[in-house]
């Protein structure tokens, strides 16, 4: 439902990730007004050949269209980084790339 | 008894050179006169070649004062690369690292390829087209924009307009322009309609307008650098290179507004003219209208040869 | 006459208890917050202890300087704040402000690595500081930085 991507960025030491998600990460702050309730991402996942590798909790005072970035030092060409989310509406997302 | 002053050789001298200094005065006033008369065609015509030249490097000079370390190239990035913006820097640079308009920018180069309603894509519309660097261009008596010729192709092919306020419409012209980043601006001038233009929108970015009585100029050429409301004001030379871009202020925005939070905040030059008009107390003219791309066409010649830098970060 | 005295007097009475009550922890936020209330406790508690508590199990914390926080000096914007963190040897770690209604910003979990990187864009309502706390062998370290929001944007 909201497109996500991962990026994939060799570093002198290793790789660095970074997720993307065109969410809106609603806060609910306006929705007395008629704005839209609240809906944001709440658990993201990064995993390396499978097993988890880091978890993130995010509330509503992460920006909308999240960027959420992180660091992989072990990870080797040919390995596969898959990035995984949820939100509180109970939507779904994840994206996956392999380490070049 | 107060003795007569005796006038001095050198005074004397100097009456005589100041008489013959005036004579002479009065005879190029006048021939200037008769010159002005005799070729009142040409003091009229839009500006040579030469002429705009004279122009670019005034500004650039002007700029190279006010700004000495900066290189040309870099007043594509805006306000960014004045020295004023030191205290944002930092957040710009972060910013940098994960470019907001990435992923939005990537799924409308992906548009490109789409079919339309007749089945051709807008990339074919565009194949044999000039490059982004020679935008805005005149042609069969009409300026072209990526902007108009994005709507050209959609309207030929079946599809509705977009509108100058859809965001669809810039992030479609930054996936077009990106790959062409770093490539020099090559307006061509040699046309004398297009020169003609030329002097509409340089006419229109120095006079002064609205509630304030400001002009273009007076913001982001006489006050470049300065602070206005925390912002920091960009030189005009580079203006447009890094259009559209992604305005962190409309992002921003739109996300208090409760409704359409889903605003991706690329903007195009002709959204921002229409804010500078606003801040200025002038009314604001259309996108696309005709004094807004004369003004378009002025800003890219005045920055030719600098790299295009689109999509843009704007504050 | 008299009774207007006594209105006076009632009313102010009333006042006051009033202004004592709602200066009573919790009671405002609990009617300035009509809007939504994260389900998770951590997110919804105004306490940074009750956060660090939840994820790291103790609530004492020093100041550590190997956290290295990269956030700018100043943001024009409330809405995209970004921040980027490197805490060695991290086995958790705690993004928090100081001026959000609720401090918790985003936690890490699970970390693999020697060294914990996070980059990320908050929201932060108005001149503050971005706290990170990490957790290494059992202790809680903490840094901060300072972020001016220059706001001055309407409907920020
Ligand atoms: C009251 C001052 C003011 C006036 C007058 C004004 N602007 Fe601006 N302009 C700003 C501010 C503030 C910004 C945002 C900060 C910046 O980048 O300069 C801006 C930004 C811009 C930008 C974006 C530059 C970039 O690359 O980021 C362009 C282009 C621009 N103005 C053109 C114009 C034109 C053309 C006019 C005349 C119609 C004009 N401005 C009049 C204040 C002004």
């Amino acid at each position: 439902m909201y497109p996500t991507r991962l990026k994939i960025l060799p570093r002198d030491t290793g790789i660095e990730a970074h997720c993307e998600v065109l969410h809106p990460m609603y806060s609910g702050k306006h929705s007395e007004e008629g704005g839209p309730s609240a809906n944001y991402i709440t658990q993201l996942v990064f995993r390396l050949n499978g097993s988890i590798h880091a978890e993130f909790f995010l509330g509503k005072f992460v920006s909308k269209h999240p960027v959420i970035g992180t660091f992989f030092e072990n990870a080797t060409s040919g390995d596969q980084i898959e990035v995984s989310w949820q939100d509180i509406s109970g939507n779904q997302g994840q994206a996956s790339g392999t380490v070049e | 008894m107060i003795p007569r002053r005796r006038q001095s050789p050198t005074q004397s001298a100097a009456l005589t050179w100041n008489l013959t200094g005036l004579i002479s005065k009065a005879i190029a006033f006048v021939s200037l006169v008769l010159a002005e008369w005799v070729f009142s065609a040409n003091v009229y015509a839009v500006s040579s070649m030469q002429e705009i030249e004279q122009d670019q490097i005034e500004f650039r000079q002007f700029f190279q004062s006010r700004f000495p370390d900066l290189d040309l190239e870099d007043y594509r990035q805006g306000a960014s690369a004045l020295p004023q913006f030191s205290r944002q820097r930092s957040g710009h640079q972060i910013l940098l690292s994960m470019p907001p308009y990435e992923t939005v920018v990537k799924d409308a180069q992906l548009l490109w390829k789409q079919p339309m309603a007749s089945g051709a894509t807008l990339s074919e519309c565009f194949s044999g087209k000039p490059p982004p660097t020679a935008y805005p261009f005149l042609f069969q008596g009409e300026i072209h924009t990526i902007e108009s010729d994005i709507n050209n192709c959609l309207v030929q092919n079946g599809n509705p307009v977009l509108s100058s306020e859809d965001e669809k419409l810039a992030t479609l012209v930054a996936a077009y322009k990106s790959p062409f980043r770093g490539q020099p601006i090559d307006i061509d001038i040699r046309d004398e309609n297009v020169r003609a233009l030329y002097d509409e929108g340089k006419q229109y970015f120095w006079a002064k307008r609205g509630q304030m009585n400001l002009s273009c100029a007076n913001c982001h050429v006489h006050n470049a650098g300065n602070q206005l409301r925390g912002d920091v004001l960009s030189s005009a030379l580079g203006h447009g290179a890094g259009y559209p871009a992604f305005s962190i202020r409309q992002f921003s925005l739109s996300e208090t507004e409760g409704q359409s939070n889903q605003a991706s905040g690329m903007q195009t030059l002709h959204q921002r003219y229409q804010q500078c008009n606003v801040i200025a107390g002038a009314a604001p003219l259309p996108s696309q209208s005709a004094t807004y791309l004369a003004l378009e066409l002025y800003q890219a010649i005045m920055n030719a040869g600098l790299p295009i830098d689109a999509p843009g970060l704007r504050q | 006459m008299l009774n207007k005295r006594r209105f006076l007097q009632k009313s102010t009475r009333w006042f006051a208890l009033g202004t004592l009550v709602s200066l009573l922890p919790g009671v405002r936020t609990a009617f300035a917050s009509r809007n939504f209330v994260d389900p998770r406790p951590e997110f919804a508690s105004i306490d940074t202890k009750l956060i660090l508590e939840f994820y790291f199990g103790q609530t004492e914390a020093a100041d550590d300087a190997t956290i290295q926080i990269n956030a700018p000096l100043v943001s024009g914007s409330t809405q995209l704040v970004p921040f980027s963190i490197i805490a060695p040897g991290a086995e958790k770690l705690v993004v928090t402000s100081t001026v959000n209604p609720q401090p918790l910003i985003l936690a890490m979990d699970q970390i693999r690595e020697t060294t914990a990187v996070v980059k990320a864009r908050a929201r932060m309502q108005q001149t503050g500081d971005i706290v990170c706390y990490v957790l290494r062998n059992g202790q809680i370290g903490r840094a901060s930085r300072r972020i001016m929001i220059s706001g001055h944007w309407e409907n920020n």
